[in-house]
């Protein structure tokens, strides 16, 4: 008889919560970068290692209380995200990071390396502020005053002492650079 | 995915949890095991009296040992507690004698600040401090930092003037980790200010060119908003409005202005300490929302410690300290602190300065020049409120005589703990023959508006050192112009019916006798009628103020 693995990725949220351990893990791995995400715009940029302590503690409460996921009243991530945010305003008014959830189910709290805090920094923009930083001179200019600075393109062929016409060409191929770079990250 | 481990560890425990799920009946009898367990391990007992902090490794021993001696194992843990703002190890002072400087000339009593569990004092593992690693680190005596004080706050104290000593720490963080490794606040005004502007710009740029990117549209744009479940359109609008809220806080307060806390503002903690003196029966600290009394043990020179949240500007604050024979003496934080020992300190001072235009203009008995008879003999000038401010020494008059005592109304121009702010009040002192007392006093405002009254204080009774239960002096201070001054106090419930008292102001000073019978009479709810010489109504101030 040839057994055929279930795909985790064809499961819902609801079949996952009700799993075993690696359904969990698949379910974590789902999510993992919408939680992150979550705590990274309300914290900013730079607070990988916290947004992580953050989103250990949303999975751990996750994991003690799955059994009580109603899918009924919406989806996994909608549920997760009320987790996060209660594990959020518990942390800012205490103060700290709430992990009594992690620590009762005896989670180690993680040691970020550089590579792991780079690949959380992605998430918040960083990668988009790199890229741009590494377009070629006069696209960059160009890119910046056009659409940081919304600047007219006759305004900006005056400041970089160009054409309108070659401010929009620079414009266009910065742009397209860019969404190249960010589709070979993502 | 970019936390495996966090996974791998969630899914352990998840394993943990289905083996534990599966667990047969009889673990039921574990507990029973594990109380037996707890009782005979000494070591445990500490993870039972704390709650939540098991004690960790102790404090490391200093780096440069023969930089401080500590002199003859002389050090004290003081009886004082307070509790910490989350909760948790209540706060504590430890004493330590210490010399230090080649060859240990130089001693010095240094104060330290930590947390105590399970009778122990120590740090606890937070705010970055011992991998935050929630344990209570215990910091023997032998263990402390170069100059002796970890804490860094209060080195340098005089073992023989303990009660003078006081003081205050901000940014403390919430473990008791001052001047080690854990995180701390940083003044930026005085330390890193193009640090943070860099931060702040950066942030601003990473914004913009997020912003950038999600208008250009396409997979980029629809990349970045994958994350945040929303659409690019909506993810646009949220970051245009973060861009917002940072450029008008910024454009509100001048970077200079920035504090960068290094841990989260509500880690860091305020420290306010001091030692009113062996008399001292309790010290009260007032400000920021706070009114906290605490009972200070004599013993310990009257140490007091309270430990507020955050990080507050302690300019303003008042102080008060009641001493074992009742009697109060206030004082400001920033400023002079009060004890209850003779307080030989240089004081503010009298000063020979006139009152200004607005007291001298209400109140004729300013104007009248100083004789023998109407000024304060120099002999009872330790009187005078002390603490509160500058008595104007040369203005002090004696106002009238009455009720066993002799009334002194003394000019002070009051700093109220804000020396930018000095006020100008007209106390009152009363001397009596089994003693004396003196007032806050009302400002010139007050006076003017019809505010300037104290409370009733119980009446001395005539040549006897007992004061009467049964009768209590109003004072009040008006303007000139009030003949007469009649206080209505309505009646207090059944027992204790109206009373009209109509009372002649002489000098500025009303005197008024109030029987106190069996209801209280406050004297905020009384309805205070002004009226001329000839019983025309002045001025009506209704209670309750």
């Amino acid at each position: 008889m040839v057994v055929v693995a279930s795909s985790w990725s064809s499961r819902s949220d609801a079949e996952l919560l009700a799993g075993d351990a690696e359904a969990f893990g698949c379910f974590y791995s789902r999510h993992e970068d919408f939680v992150l995400a979550v705590f990274l715009r309300r914290l900013g940029g730079g607070r990988a290692e916290l947004a992580t302590d953050l989103t250990a503690e949303t999975f751990a409460q996750a994991l003690a209380s799955r059994k009580g996921f109603d899918p009924s009243r919406g989806e996994g991530r909608a549920w997760l995200y009320g987790i996060a945010r209660r594990v959020l305003a518990d942390s800012l008014e205490r103060g700290r990071v709430r992990d009594l959830a992690r620590r009762r189910l005896r989670v180690e709290r993680l040691a970020l390396d550089d590579e792991a805090i780079a690949r959380i920094d992605e998430l918040t923009g960083d990668a988009a502020l790199a890229a741009l930083e590494g377009l070629p001179e006069d696209q960059r200019l160009a890119v910046r005053g056009r659409v940081l600075a919304e600047s007219e393109y006759d305004e900006l062929a005056r400041a970089l002492r160009c054409s309108p016409s070659v401010v929009r060409q620079r414009v266009s191929r910065g742009l397209r650079t860019l969404r190249d770079r960010l589709e070979n990250l993502a | 995915m970019r936390l495996p481990q966090l996974r791998a560890a969630l899914v352990e425990a998840a394993r943990r949890q289905e083996r534990g799920a599966r667990r047969p009946l009889y673990v039921r009898r574990r507990p029973l095991v594990l109380i037996v367990v707890l009782v005979l391990g000494g070591a445990t007992a500490a993870l039972a009296a704390s709650g939540v902090f098991r004690t960790g490794a102790p404090l490391p021993p200093s780096s440069t040992p023969q930089a401080s001696l500590l002199v003859g194992g002389r050090w004290k843990l003081l009886s004082v507690r307070a509790p910490d703002p989350s909760g948790g190890p209540a706060w504590a002072i430890r004493l330590v004698y210490y010399r230090k400087g080649w060859p240990f000339h130089q001693a010095t009593l240094c104060a330290q600040f930590g947390r105590i569990v399970d009778g122990r004092f120590g740090l606890l593992g937070q705010d970055g401090l011992f991998g935050d690693d929630h344990l209570f680190h215990p910091a023997d005596i032998a263990s402390y930092a170069d100059d002796g004080c970890y804490g860094g706050i209060a080195s340098g104290l005089n073992p023989t003037s303990l009660e003078f000593t006081s003081g205050s720490q901000e940014g403390v963080a919430s473990g008791a980790t001052e001047g080690l490794l854990g995180c701390s606040q940083v003044n930026v005004r005085s330390h890193t200010p193009p640090a943070v502007e860099a931060l702040y710009r950066r942030r601003e740029r990473q914004l913009e060119a997020t912003i950038a990117l999600l208008r250009a549209g396409g997979p980029a744009a629809r990349a970045l908003a994958r994350p945040y479940d929303v659409s690019v359109a909506k993810l646009v609008t949220a970051d245009e409005g973060w861009l917002r809220i940072g450029q008008a806080v910024v454009a509100n307060k001048p970077l200079k202005q920035w504090t960068l806390a290094t841990c989260p503002a509500g880690s860091l903690r305020t420290i306010y300490y001091g030692f009113a003196g062996p008399k001292a029966r309790s010290m009260t600290l007032r400000g920021h929302g706070v009114n906290e009394t605490e009972r200070v043990n004599p013993a310990d020179a009257g140490a007091y410690l309270f430990v507020l949240p955050g990080v507050t500007g302690w300019y303003g604050e008042q102080t008060r300290v009641t001493c074992l024979d009742g009697s109060h003496r206030w004082g400001c934080v920033a400023g002079r602190q009060p004890v209850c020992v003779p307080d030989q300190r240089p004081s503010n001072g009298p000063s020979q300065a006139s009152p200004g235009r607005a007291a001298l203009s209400i109140l004729a008995v300013l104007r009248e020049p100083p004789t023998p008879a109407n000024t304060l003999p120099a002999d009872r000038h330790n009187v005078l409120p002390s603490g509160i401010g500058r008595v104007l020494v040369n203005y002090i008059r004696r106002a009238r005589t009455a009720f066993g005592g002799t009334y002194y109304l003394v000019p002070t121009i009051v700093t109220n703990c804000k020396p930018e702010a000095p006020t100008e009040r007209i106390s009152t002192v009363e001397l009596f023959k089994n003693g004396s007392s003196s007032g806050g006093g009302p400002s010139i405002a007050d006076i003017a508006a019809g505010d300037g009254i104290d409370g009733s204080q119980s009446a001395p009774i005539p040549g006897s050192p007992f004061v009467s239960t049964t009768k209590s002096i109003v004072e009040e201070i008006v303007p000139d112009g009030v003949a007469t001054v009649t206080l209505h106090f309505p009646a207090v419930a059944t027992k204790s019916p109206a009373v009209t008292i109509t009372a002649t102001p002489v000098n500025n000073l009303m005197l008024a006798e109030v029987p106190i019978g069996p209801g209280s009479r406050p004297i905020q709810q009384a309805t205070i009628t002004w009226r001329t010489a000839n019983g025309t109504i002045i001025k009506t101030i209704h209670g309750t103020r």
